[in-house]
């Protein structure tokens, strides 16, 4: 073992630059089999839903009123909830851009209090519980999964109604009525029928819930920040555009914090960033509200890497291809020079007792080195970096190393088991 | 110890057939010191190669009463291990190994832990007066030095027999007689050593020489 170590680190030594030059073949070829596995990795995972997606910019909007003062002073006065909702229409409709809105905020839900709706619960995959709370009394509530959304966002990720109704352009809005449409996802299927009504609140106004259908299995949406969200377990909720004035002061207060989370929603438009933030500022001006601004719209670039990497992936793979066969190559040309050159190498290893299996052996070994270290390297990179799927992205490359390690091998071996050894014992020197 | 019988070797070049030894007898008794000669391409270093196990010819061959001729390759390969140290023409070494560790060559094909090597291969360079050579690489020897090397290699694992491919082959008149001195004294110390050479100098220091003429041997 040790010998064949020495021997491999010899070897490799002896020949530096062809050595480190395969060393950086490999390395490529694997980065570029990465790629391409995390490419087809996650277009398995997310169906062709997410793709669709992808394809487009995505700016953030976010409001500036990060001053507390300022804002109660700006919440204080009557016109503020009529310019909130002026923005909203206009995002909504006149911005002549997607305007999606997907916000996660639990809802607080009765009965509750149930071994099968566990997973339901808020921050249940983060092993997190939020206490039941009385209100007012009465209780108690349970904090549940829910999710917000604008019909284009419903429109935009493709969520599909299984089983029930989908959302009509009316249960977006809301005429002073305790009911709401909901939808819920998949894993809610075994315990609510279409039809049913789950009593609870949602920003503390009591709500009755009425289950309009069930979505598809693993729908996806990405929220705000980006994080993906299937919605197996959560309450969709429609974006409710209140068309009532409020009648008393709570339920003003309400409403200028229902839409002051409704304007932060995220542009996705295949326009680039000067258009979108001309489209958008035309917007704010027209709607009197300044304090907004558009994030994203300057630095699309790793946005773009994955979309240009999407749109070039047959180039990709060609490259793939063409680099795993000029690796194979020139191991092996790298390899049987080397079997040619060592003549008398070979020929001192077998006066002291090496036979042909020997020789194959620091082959092999040596092959090995060249071609898995880079893949351990690439394989532990990609652990601590991206793990998605590690466990098909290890076979990949298992297979991958292995496939190059077969194919470099056995012309070696053809060539070694074809050695006279005679033949260079006596012309060594 | 060394027995041949009929012993015959060609080789294919091409689609022709190269006889080079064709039926050769050879007796050669245990500690003796014996030389090969015949002319360049009669096939010296292919008999060389027979005794030790790197070719195989057809015919009988028994070393110690062991009979080799139906032996593996890899089977040769271990009886080399035990009882052959091999000298070869023009001395090869291993030129991305140092002194030291062309000299342990044999020993790590063998069964020796680090610290036994380190001891042996100390005692065979100070044997050979090379001890300050120890790290250097090989392509800074001298003639001489690397042919003591060469040595100090074939007989570091001990072995009876000592096969040397012409040693003295390009040496000056005074490094030849220090080399063939020490051939004198490992044969006085009981070693069986066979060197091939053209050399009569070294001929005649030896008991009995043998000659190779049209494949076979001819003792004078
Ligand atoms: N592996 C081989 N394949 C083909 N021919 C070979 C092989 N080995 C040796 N020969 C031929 O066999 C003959 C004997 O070769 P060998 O090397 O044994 O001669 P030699 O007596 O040692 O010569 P020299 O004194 O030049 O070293 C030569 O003609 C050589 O060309
Ligand atoms: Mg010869």
């Amino acid at each position: 073992m040790n010998m064949i170590f020495t021997e491999v680190s010899e070897s490799i030594r002896r020949s530096r630059t062809a050595s480190y030059f395969i060393f950086f073949q490999i390395i490529m070829l694997f980065f570029l089999v990465t790629i391409l596995f995390l490419n087809y990795a996650s277009l398995d995972r997310k169906t062709d839903q997410a793709q669709t997606l992808s394809s487009l910019n995505r700016y953030q909007l976010s409001d500036t009123l990060y001053n507390d003062g300022e804002l109660r002073k700006l919440m204080s006065q009557p016109s503020f909830l009529t310019i909130l909702k002026r923005l909203y229409i206009n995002l909504e409709e006149n911005l002549d851009e997607k305007y999606i809105y997907a916000f996660t905020q639990p809802a607080k839900l009765l009965n509750y209090d149930d071994a099968n709706k566990e997973i339901f619960r808020s921050y249940y995959e983060e092993g997190k519980r939020i206490k039941p709370s009385m209100i007012d009394n009465i209780g108690p509530y349970y904090s549940i999964k829910a999710i917000q959304m604008n019909k284009q966002a419903i429109d935009h990720f493709q969520i599909t109604v299984m089983d029930g109704q989908p959302f009509d352009i009316e249960d977006f809005k809301n005429v002073n009525s305790k009911n709401i449409p909901v939808l819920l996802g998949y894993e809610y299927k075994n315990i609510y029928q279409v039809g049913d009504v789950i009593k609870g609140k949602y920003l503390f106004e009591d709500i009755n819930f009425h289950i309009k259908g069930f979505v598809k299995e693993n729908s996806l949406v990405t929220t705000a920040r980006r994080s993906e969200l299937y919605l197996d377990r959560y309450i969709i909720m429609p974006a409710q555009h209140f068309i009532y004035s409020p009648v008393d002061d709570a339920s003003f207060k309400f409403q200028q914090k229902h839409y002051l989370q409704l304007i932060n929603g995220e542009i996705h438009s295949s326009n680039n960033g000067y258009v979108v933030r001309n489209k958008f500022e035309a917007i704010k001006k027209e709607s009197g509200f300044f304090d907004t601004q558009l994030l994203g719209a300057n630095n699309p670039s790793y946005n773009f890497v994955f979309a240009s990497i999407n749109e070039h992936i047959g180039l990709l793979t060609l490259i793939a291809i063409s680099v795993f066969i000029v690796c194979v190559i020139s191991i092996f040309i790298l390899m049987l020079d080397k079997v040619d050159k060592n003549f008398k190498n070979f020929s001192v290893h077998f006066i002291s007792g090496a036979n042909l299996n020997h020789i194959f052996t620091y082959f092999l070994a040596e092959i090995i080195v060249m071609v898995c270290l880079p893949g351990v390297v690439a394989i532990l990179f990609y652990k601590f970096l991206v793990d998605v799927s590690f466990v098909w992205y290890l076979i990949l490359m298992t297979g991958c190393m292995a496939t190059i390690i077969l194919l470099t091998i056995i012309p070696v071996y053809n060539k070694i088991r074809r050695l006279e050894i005679s033949m260079f014992l006596k012309r060594a020197g | 110890m060394i027995k041949m019988v009929d012993l015959h070797k060609s080789y294919r070049v091409g689609t022709e057939e190269v006889k080079v030894l064709k039926g050769i007898d050879l007796e050669i008794k245990q500690g003796s010191m014996v030389a090969i000669m015949g002319r360049s391409g009669s096939g010296k270093s292919t008999l060389l190669n027979i005794i030790s196990g790197l070719e195989k010819g057809n015919g009988r061959y028994t070393f110690k009463d062991q009979n080799l001729s139906d032996k593996s390759l890899n089977e040769l390969a271990d009886f080399r291990r035990k009882h052959i140290g091999f000298v070869l023409q023009n001395c090869a070494m291993c030129d991305s190994k140092n002194v030291f560790d062309n000299v342990a060559l044999p020993l790590r094909y063998g069964k020796y832990n680090e610290i036994e090597i380190q001891n042996r291969v100390e005692k065979a360079l100070e044997a050979m007066e090379l001890s300050g050579t120890l790290h250097k690489t090989v392509d800074m020897l001298s003639g001489g030095e690397l042919q003591r090397v060469a040595i100090a290699r074939a007989l570091i694992h001990n072995p009876e027999v000592i096969l040397a491919d012409e040693p003295t082959g390009s040496l000056d008149e005074q490094t030849e007689q220090t080399i063939l001195s020490i051939f004198k004294q490992l044969h006085r110390e009981g070693k069986t050593i066979i060197i091939v050479t053209h050399d009569r100098q070294v001929a005649d220091a030896c008991e009995e020489t043998f000659c190779i003429r049209d494949g076979k041997i001819r003792s004078d």
